[in-house]
């Protein structure tokens, strides 16, 4: 094959470029820290990190609806916390009520106790929070829990009147949060699910109770009755605690299992899109190497011709 | 026998050896001249007189000397003819690596600031907002994060459009330099022959033809044809395009209308047919297919649009399903509503798809509850966004007979489709650069000057120019020394 001085020139030029270009390429890669700067320059790789990317942002997102789910659930431990203690308060005022040593006016003075705590549970009820009041349901703008002439109602509806059906309608009325693919949770309870319905309800049954206790003669077996209802409705607030107690656990779980996902996930993402450095800079060493070699043969290969050697 | 015989052989050798001096120079003065290729001399020994066959001393008569054959230039045309092929798909193919890279950048990368990110944002707003539906800052975050969705959709829109106008602009201006070449050659075609009517070549004025038809099959695929008596053509796709003298001009129609902006598109037809140009590879045909390219084949402009437009189409549609199925706020004066569009539904196009006039006057417009908000109901009721959520997580949408499974994953596709698209051209035009470039080196191998070789030469033909001077003076000296006598 003849080879002629342009043909040198031109090959020297692209082995030039060639050589350039590959130092240019990792010292974008050094500089930028990221393998690819354009996703055709390895669609494969591109894909994985979109789909990484993708899930990273939705284990955020579910992240930060964990943490609004636990705001929702601690106001709520709270609120039954505090309804608790109030009922327990009036278990121990009906007991000491129902002793036959006290006189009427006593009792009377341990009713207006009991009103008390009634009100205290209304005020629980109507708690609000971050989000607007916390039991009301899907009615957050508006005091959920209200009294006029002595009816309670619920979202405007009464208490007394409510039957299990309607009930069970509006108790289902609460947000639910997607905490993981797929796992909905219901974080929030309403007030109907510590109050009851129909004539049975902790209202009504408080009413009663401070009315018998404040006739001259109680009924005995009327109180009794009263007073079961009285701990059921105790042990129904205590079974919302265990619950709420219960929500929050898993809460901490399903956190725990997000964090875990989190850094896997950014592993995988550093893996995928990363630059190694240590790897990257023998490289780039390398490539310079090259470019430099590249030079110095083809600058000498360029310069010689017959010329130098004839007088 | 002449006495004088030996001085007309010096002479001819003279002549012959100075005419390669002058040749050498000329190759070498042209040694970095585009698309010269070097000339090289032929000679040829001149037979004895006839007549004088016996010239005294009884042996047959000697030669008189030297004679110059040719002057040709070295030439392949097998490599001429396989360059320009492989110069054609290289026109082609380097400008769809470029086009693609850049609408690959159109399309956003599907990193920072793309359409992806900002789809997955009103996804996440409205995940947010379906837990406080009562709170106008997550609603006016999901508005402002909407916007800013149709905002890129637009944009995007709006670069490829005007990126498919530019390769309007290409196709118009390719089609110009293809006439004007023509033009060129034809003006060549008439020079040579009146040249080459003297029984010379014209070397030189053949170089620069073939330069010419080298320069037009980086545009569009030719082939060239010389007749017998030296009537040279060159045609696209069969059709003749220069016949001698002649040029077959092509000239631009528009033909193709853009069914949305209106925009119309020229395209190559011959003048005197009336046919559509087909021009096989080239920088002409690249233009073309990424104006007008619709199909996975042959993804050009409107392909991605059409996949844009379909996300815009699903987002107008699905959207407005769910957010006229639902309530929205009270605010103001302005009660509960039902039936209220998330998207203006006149404007399904990726170029223009907006927000609904009454979600861009207040975000209470987005119907998150799945019943009646007045009093004091259902003002944290979600219910109906939980439907907008799920769309999130869908896997049978589709759009324009386009199969989208869920907006995101859609999204995904279409930058990794792009991307294979832009890595796979990128590639091929590389690996045909460097095709190309060996065939270039191949054909100058054959036709390129070389230096050492054209110094060697020059050596040469001092040398034999010394040595014909010589002759001259020994003769000069034998004649001398007769007419002394």
């Amino acid at each position: 094959m003849r080879v002629t001085q342009s043909m040198v020139c031109e090959d020297a030029i692209r082995n030039i470029n060639q050589a350039y270009g590959k130092l240019i390429a990792t010292q974008l890669q050094v500089s930028s820290g990221k393998i690819r700067s354009n996703p055709s320059d390895d669609p494969c790789g591109a894909s994985t990190s979109l789909y990484l990317s993708a899930k990273a942002g939705r284990l955020e997102q579910y992240a930060s609806n964990v943490n609004s789910a636990r705001t929702l659930v601690r106001e709520t431990e709270s609120a039954l916390t505090g309804i608790g203690e109030c009922l327990q308060s009036v278990k121990e005022l009906v007991i000491q009520a129902s002793s036959n040593t006290l006189s009427q006016s006593e009792r009377e003075d341990i009713c207006a106790e009991i009103a008390q705590y009634r009100d205290q549970i209304l005020v629980c009820l109507n708690a609000s929070g971050s989000g607007g009041y916390i039991l009301g349901g899907y009615n957050t703008n508006n005091t959920p829990v209200t009294e006029s002439d002595g009816t309670v109602c619920y979202n405007g509806v009464a208490l007394v009147d409510m039957d299990g059906a309607q009930c069970g309608a509006l108790s289902a009325q609460t947000v639910s949060v997607t905490v993981a693919d797929g796992i909905q949770m219901k974080a929030a309870i309403t007030a109907l699910d510590v109050t009851g319905y129909g004539a049975g309800n902790l209202f009504a049954t408080l009413d009663a109770l401070m009315l018998e206790l404040s006739r001259s003669d109680p009924d005995e077996t009327a109180l009794d009755g009263l007073r079961e209802r009285l701990d059921e409705h105790y042990d129904r607030v205590l079974t919302r605690l265990t619950e709420t107690g219960g929500k929050e656990n898993r809460l901490d779980m399903i956190e725990a299992r997000l964090k875990k996902s989190q850094l896997a996930v950014e592993d995988l993402i550093s893996r995928n899109d990363d630059v190694d450095i240590e790897e990257s800079i023998i490289r780039y060493a390398m490539a310079e190497q090259a470019y430099e070699a590249t030079l110095s043969v083809s600058g000498r290969t360029v310069r010689t011709s017959l010329l130098d050697y004839l007088d | 026998m002449s006495s004088f015989y030996g001085l007309e052989i010096g002479k001819k050798s003279l002549l012959v050896n100075q005419k390669g001096i002058e040749l050498t120079g000329h190759n070498l003065s042209n040694v970095n001249t585009e698309g010269y290729s070097r000339q090289v001399m032929t000679t040829a020994a001149v037979a004895a007189p006839s007549g004088c066959a016996l010239s005294g001393i009884g042996v047959s008569g000697i030669g008189s000397g030297v004679t110059i054959t040719a002057i040709a230039s070295v030439r392949s045309v097998f490599y001429d003819a396989m360059y320009r092929k492989e110069n054609a798909l290289l026109g082609e193919l380097a400008a769809k690596g470029t086009a693609y890279a850049y609408i690959e950048d159109i399309l956003g990368k599907g990193t920072q600031g793309g359409i992806l990110d900002a789809l997955s944002a009103v996804y996440n707003d409205i995940d947010q907002l379906s837990q406080n539906a009562e709170s106008s800052l997550y609603r006016e975050q999901l508005v402002q994060d909407a916007v800013t969705l149709t905002n890129i959709l637009n944009v995007t829109a709006s670069s490829l459009y005007g990126y498919q106008q530019e390769q309007d602009e290409n196709v118009k201006r390719i089609t110009e330099q293809i006439n004007m070449l023509a033009q060129q050659i034809a003006d060549l075609n008439s020079s040579i022959f009146k040249y080459e009517l003297s029984g010379y070549t014209a070397n030189d004025l053949r170089d620069q033809r073939n330069l010419l038809v080298d320069q037009l099959s980086g545009l569009a695929s030719v082939t060239v044809g010389e007749t017998s008596d030296g009537r040279y053509s060159v045609s696209i796709g069969g059709v003749s395009l220069v016949s001698h003298a002649t040029v077959h001009e092509i000239e631009l129609r528009a033909d193709t209308v853009n069914p949305v902006t209106g925009d119309t598109y020229v395209s190559p037809y011959w003048k005197e047919s009336g046919i559509r140009v087909e021009s096989g590879s080239g920088a002409l045909r690249a233009a073309l297919d990424i104006r007008d390219g619709n199909s996975a084949s042959t993804p050009g402009i409107p392909y991605y649009l059409a996949q844009l437009d379909a996300l815009a189409a699903s987002l107008v549609r699905e959207f407005n399903a769910v957010n006229q199925a639902g309530y929205t706020m009270p605010y103001g004066s302005n009660a509960s509503r039902t039936g209220v569009d998330f998207f203006d539904p006149a404007k399904t196009h990726a170029c223009d798809i907006t927000l609904s006039d009454a979600l861009l006057e207040s975000g209470c417009n987005i119907a998150a509850s799945s019943a009646e908000v007045a009093g004091a109901d259902n003002w944290g009721n979600s219910e109906n966004l939980n439907a907008l959520l799920s769309l999130r997580d869908a896997s049978g949408l589709s759009s324009d007979g386009i199969t989208l499974g869920n907006h995101e994953s859609f999204m995904r596709a279409v930058t990794i489709g792009i991307a294979i698209t832009a890595g796979y051209y990128a590639d091929r035009a590389e690996t045909q650069q460097t095709l190309t470039d060996a065939i270039g080196e191949q054909r100058m191998s054959v036709s390129g000057v070389s230096m050492d070789e054209e110094t060697i030469n020059l050596i040469r033909y001092q040398q034999s120019y010394q040595a014909a001077a010589k002759l001259i003076s020994v003769i000069d000296e034998m004649l001398s020394t007769i007419i002394n006598m």
